[in-house]
């Protein structure tokens, strides 16, 4: 039996392990209990005296209604991103499957955002979609000069045709400085552009793995380009579609928080007061490390349940062959 | 150059037992093949002898020295694996002289006089700055025996190192390690599942079977006067036949006797023991030939071909004796098609007998069974069940 | 022809696509993918693109003065912008910063994580399973779960504000450890046998053999650690104060130090672009490692 474990000694195994395991406990296992000590005692606001409180930091979560409207929106912001961005991605990966002219280009030019960084992703829809400002912001709201050129043929006619005016009357007004829906929609926008990179990298090569076979099989039954996505590819793909939805859920929890501090600072009126947020401005902004730790350790717990049946489900519907 | 002992030597992983107690003797200067299917343990005795895995129990010596405990690289072994085992981002001659530093206790200079002579020996001198990407499999295999080369060891171990090559080369490589061994007379113990290798290449051959030793013994001997089933099916292609018969006496001698045929055996060692109980007779499909029209029909096989295989330098016929089915090789042109009656009479000083339960060979036609011509004793161990 | 090499011969082919003999033959070639795939690929791709296209644009104009989509073409302002911002308003110095905790995270996470994977590789000792999966689950534990006690031990420590805040707890890693473990695995036990026979030592084995033989994969994880660490933003806002801190959260100091009153949007825009700069160059030069490693990965 040919092994690579040739090496015995227990103490130079030790010393190798050593920084890894020492810098996980340090910095990760240990704060994580101590997120969970501390989350049941109340914490003096600048003094740092300490109280033991028991459960209550937990009973005050149950009871806030501002907590449950965060949990709430989080779980709202965390599928409307999987969703999106899995989608968005599925239909460019596949779109670029199908091409052979540019495959490379079209490739590049999808994969980027992978390295775009997220402060910077906020910063350039906060400019693009300013409520007075932005570059886009005018050509979404009325008027619409432009469409009055679609009146000028029946002015030539002499007929009086009002095309402007109804399209003008329901011409949204950007305004996420006070929307609540529009500051979240904005956000969920921000989150899935700057993850489809990631996403494609990995659709890309999964379906790239297909066998030729049977995409030749499915044109010879004349099955459409659609079907042949959603009927064949898709559950072919199923194991790095799950694995995905795992990463992207994890982004969606912990890596948007760049996103609402550059642009809506969780708000309006609390609209996108996602968790990590909620947590980080009641540990530095209102110094509650007793209530910051208990929503750490709700946070960990909604996560690790996530990730649980996620893994569940998948393994009971992946199909594991490709 | 040495001598390496293998005593009541044990490998147990867990509750797998790979090695089951094995003795073995390898002579100064020899080449001993090692040969079994694969996860008989053929290759987890070569690592015990490298020292990549540590006994379980039983010793196992060099020179009469213990080796249980010595680290690999104190063993003074050189090791050739199948796959070559080449560091790809190092050119040839960087291979070959990698780790020669820690391994043996020669100079710089003595390495590369080392290198240069192993590699005018394999024919590699231009290959030497050359990475193993930019290699063919025959020369990456000969910079790994270079490799083994120029550490001089005591002993070389190789484990299938041609079983990569396709099959050309690897009968060209065949008989290149063989001028090799008779150039450098190093010891080398040498594992493989091809039984064909093992007959070419061995000076002796050690047949394995579920980590145990079937037999050990010259290559013709093992042909020959196998000890067993397991060993006289496994050397041999096509394999023998073995087909039940009972064996009887009668006033001409003994007999087997089948369904399909009664035959005479000839006189010799364990006939008598065998008689009046059920054996299976063994009969190699080479030993078998067509009969004419005139032959004896009381000494031949009366067999149903069922399917004709033309291999081009003969015909393998497949046929039905009984409810038994028997190989045969016939001449390439005869007219023999499937469905065909024929008449097959085997060589009489090529029959075998085999116990019905353990597979012991019981007796063998030919004289000499008991005396073998290179002195050595041939050892034969019950067999077990094959895995 | 594998993903891999069409990514990164894709230069090569568009070249080669554009000196096409006949303009009818290429566009036959389009046309054989179909017209149509074509277009919604390449609004698609644009939709992608167009947002960062509209920062560079902007980060060449003067201040405040692009207000709508008539106003977007490129200016003559580029050189004063990127000077400003730069130099002026110091944002090389939050640059700086990014670089040298991205740097020093890539070469810390891979030293610590090679040695651990060749432990966990190639030693044959008690608990390995363990430890390997005690490195794993740390994959549940990202920093907003530990965030107030890891803030509180930092500041114990006396490393606010300091490049070890903003490092250290980031170099123990479970994808990097994961990553190298499969790629190692993947490598035939019989090079390290080998190794073994001859004497040679599990330090020179890393160094000697295991790394340069895993340059590619080395390369791919550096470039995925590098933008990991430079994308970073919770944790340096808290940890380190303004001379240390880093080039995404400087962005916003960038916006406030602007010219009071106006909106500065080109200079935002032009750190926004400085700030995308390194790790999409990182992305684009080192594609195919990178995509190689991601390869890895997804086992």
């Amino acid at each position: 039996m040919a092994t690579r474990e040739v090496f015995e000694s227990r103490w130079q195994a030790a010393a190798l392990l050593l920084p890894t395991v020492l810098v996980s406990v340090v910095f990760l296992y240990v704060p994580a209990v101590r997120a969970f000590e501390l989350s049941l005692f109340e914490v003096g606001f600048g003094t740092g005296e300490v109280d033991f409180v028991g459960l209550e930091n937990y009973r005050a979560l149950l009871t806030s209604s501002e907590y449950h409207l965060s949990v709430l929106l989080t779980v709202l912001f965390a599928v409307a991103v999987v969703v999106g961005v899995m989608s968005f991605s599925l239909l460019v990966s596949f779109l670029i499957h199908e091409v052979e002219v540019g495959k490379g280009l079209y490739l590049v030019s999808a994969i980027w955002p992978y390295a775009l960084p997220p402060a910077v992703a906020g910063f350039v829809f906060f400019f693009l979609l300013h409520p007075d400002l932005g570059v886009l912001t005018r050509a979404i709201e009325p008027p619409y000069p432009a469409l009055g050129l679609l009146e000028r043929p029946f002015e030539a006619l002499g007929v009086d045709v009002d095309v402007t005016g109804p399209l003008e009357a329901v011409g949204p007004d950007v305004d996420w400085f006070s929307s609540g829906p529009q500051a979240f929609a904005l956000v969920t926008v921000v989150a899935i552009w700057k993850q489809v990179g990631y996403n494609v990298i990995f659709m890309s090569a999964s379906m790239n793995n297909i066998p030729g076979s049977l995409t030749e099989t499915a044109r010879l039954d004349g099955v459409g380009r659609l079907e042949r996505l959603l009927r064949i590819y898709v559950p072919i793909m199923s194991p790095t579609l799950a694995f995905l939805a795992i990463m992207n859920t994890i982004y969606a929890f912990f890596g948007t928080f760049a996103f609402i501090d550059v642009m809506t600072d969780g708000g309006p009126a609390g609209a996108t007061n996602i968790l990590i947020f909620d947590l980080y401005r009641d540990a530095l902004q209102n110094f509650e490390f007793g209530t910051a730790s208990a929503k750490s350790v709700v946070l960990f717990l909604v996560v690790g349940v996530l990730m649980y049946v996620q893994f569940r489900v998948t393994e009971e519907y992946a199909y594991y062959g490709g | 150059m040495a001598r390496i002992t293998l005593e009541n030597v044990r490998k147990e992983y867990g509750d797998v037992v790979a090695v089951r107690g094995i003795d073995l003797e390898v002579p100064d200067g020899s080449f001993v093949v090692v040969v079994g299917p694969s996860g008989c343990g053929k290759s987890t005795t070569l690592r015990l002898v490298a020292g990549l895995e540590s006994v379980t129990d039983g010793d196992v010596r060099k020179d009469g020295e213990s080796l249980v405990g010595v680290e690999p690289k104190d063993r003074d072994v050189a090791m050739v694996f199948q796959n070559y085992a080449l560091y790809p981002h190092m050119t040839a001659e960087r291979n070959m002289t990698f780790g020669a530093g820690s391994a043996t206790d020669f100079d710089d200079a003595e390495i590369e006089r080392r290198v240069a002579d192993a590699a005018e020996l394999l024919d590699i001198a231009d290959l030497l700055d050359r990475k193993p990407e930019a290699l063919s499999g025959g020369e990456r295999q000969r910079v790994a025996l270079g490799r083994a080369i120029i550490r001089d060891p005591d002993v070389f171990l190789m484990d299938e190192p041609l079983s990569n090559l396709d099959a050309k080369l690897r009968i060209r490589m065949r008989a290149e390690l063989a001028k090799l061994h008779e150039e450098l007379r190093t010891t080398t113990v040498y594992v493989t599942h091809d039984q064909t290798e093992a007959m070419t290449l061995g000076d002796e051959v050690v047949v394995m079977n579920d980590g145990r030793i079937q037999q050990v013994d010259s290559p013709q001997r093992l042909y020959d006067y196998p000890a067993n089933r397991f060993v006289a099916e496994f050397i041999g292609d096509p394999a023998m036949n073995a087909l039940e018969v009972a064996v009887e006496s009668g006033a001409d001698g003994a007999r087997a006797a089948h369904p399909g045929f009664r035959l005479p055996l000839p006189d010799g060692d364990g006939l008598d023991a065998a008689v009046d109980s059920r054996a299976v007779l063994g009969v190699r499909p080479e030993d078998l030939s067509l009969a004419g029209a005139d032959t004896d029909a009381d000494a031949a096989i009366e067999a149903t071909v069922t399917v004709t295989e033309p291999l081009g330098d003969s015909l393998l016929l497949e046929c039905r004796v009984g409810d038994d089915r028997l190989k045969t090789q016939a001449s390439p042109r005869s007219d023999v098609r499937s469905g065909d009656t024929v008449a097959l009479t085997p060589d009489p000083d090529r029959l075998h007998l085999f116990d019905v339960e353990a597979g012991t060979a019981l007796y063998h036609s030919a004289e000499g069974a008991t005396a073998p011509d290179d002195g050595r004793t041939t050892r034969s161990p019950p067999a077990t069940s094959e895995e | 022809m594998t993903l891999l090499e069409t990514i990164v011969d894709a230069p090569n082919r568009a070249a080669e696509y554009l000196r096409g003999e006949r303009t009818g033959d290429r566009f036959a070639r389009l046309r054989e993918d179909g017209l149509a795939v074509h277009a919604a690929l390449a609004s698609l791709v644009l939709l992608l693109l167009f947002p960062v296209l509209v920062a560079i644009v902007v980060s060449t104009k003067e201040s405040g003065i692009v207000t709508g989509l008539a106003d977007l073409a490129p200016g003559g302002n580029a050189y004063d912008n990127y000077y400003r911002a730069l130099v002026e308003l110091e944002f090389y110095r939050y640059m700086l910063n990014s670089l040298v905790m991205a740097s020093v995270i890539v070469v810390g996470k891979l030293a610590v994580s090679l040695l651990a994977v060749l432990a966990v590789v190639y030693y044959r000792v008690p608990y390995k399973d363990f430890v390997f999966l005690f490195i794993l689950f740390t994959l549940l534990l990202p920093v907003p779960v530990r965030f107030v006690p890891l803030y509180r031990l930092v500041t114990g420590l006396g490393w606010n504000n300091t490049v070890f805040a903003i490092t250290v707890p980031y170099l123990a890693s479970a994808t990097t450890v994961f990553v190298l473990r499969q790629h190692f695995l993947s490598i035939p036990p019989s090079l390290v046998e080998n190794a073994k026979l001859d004497g040679v030592g599990p330090l020179e084995f890393l160094w000697r053999v295991l790394i340069p033989m895993s340059k590619g994969i080395l390369v791919g994880v550096s470039v995925i650690i590098f933008v990991y660490a430079w994308n970073q933003y919770l944790w340096p806002l808290v940890i380190v104060g303004d001379d240390l801190q880093v080039a995404q959260v400087g962005l916003g100091r960038l916006r406030g130090q602007a010219q009071a009153g106006e909106v500065a949007w080109a200079l935002t825009m032009t750190g926004s672009v400085l700030t995308l700069l390194p790790p999409l160059v990182l992305l684009v030069l080192f594609r195919k490692p990178l995509l190689e490693t991601f390869s890895i990965q997804r086992k």
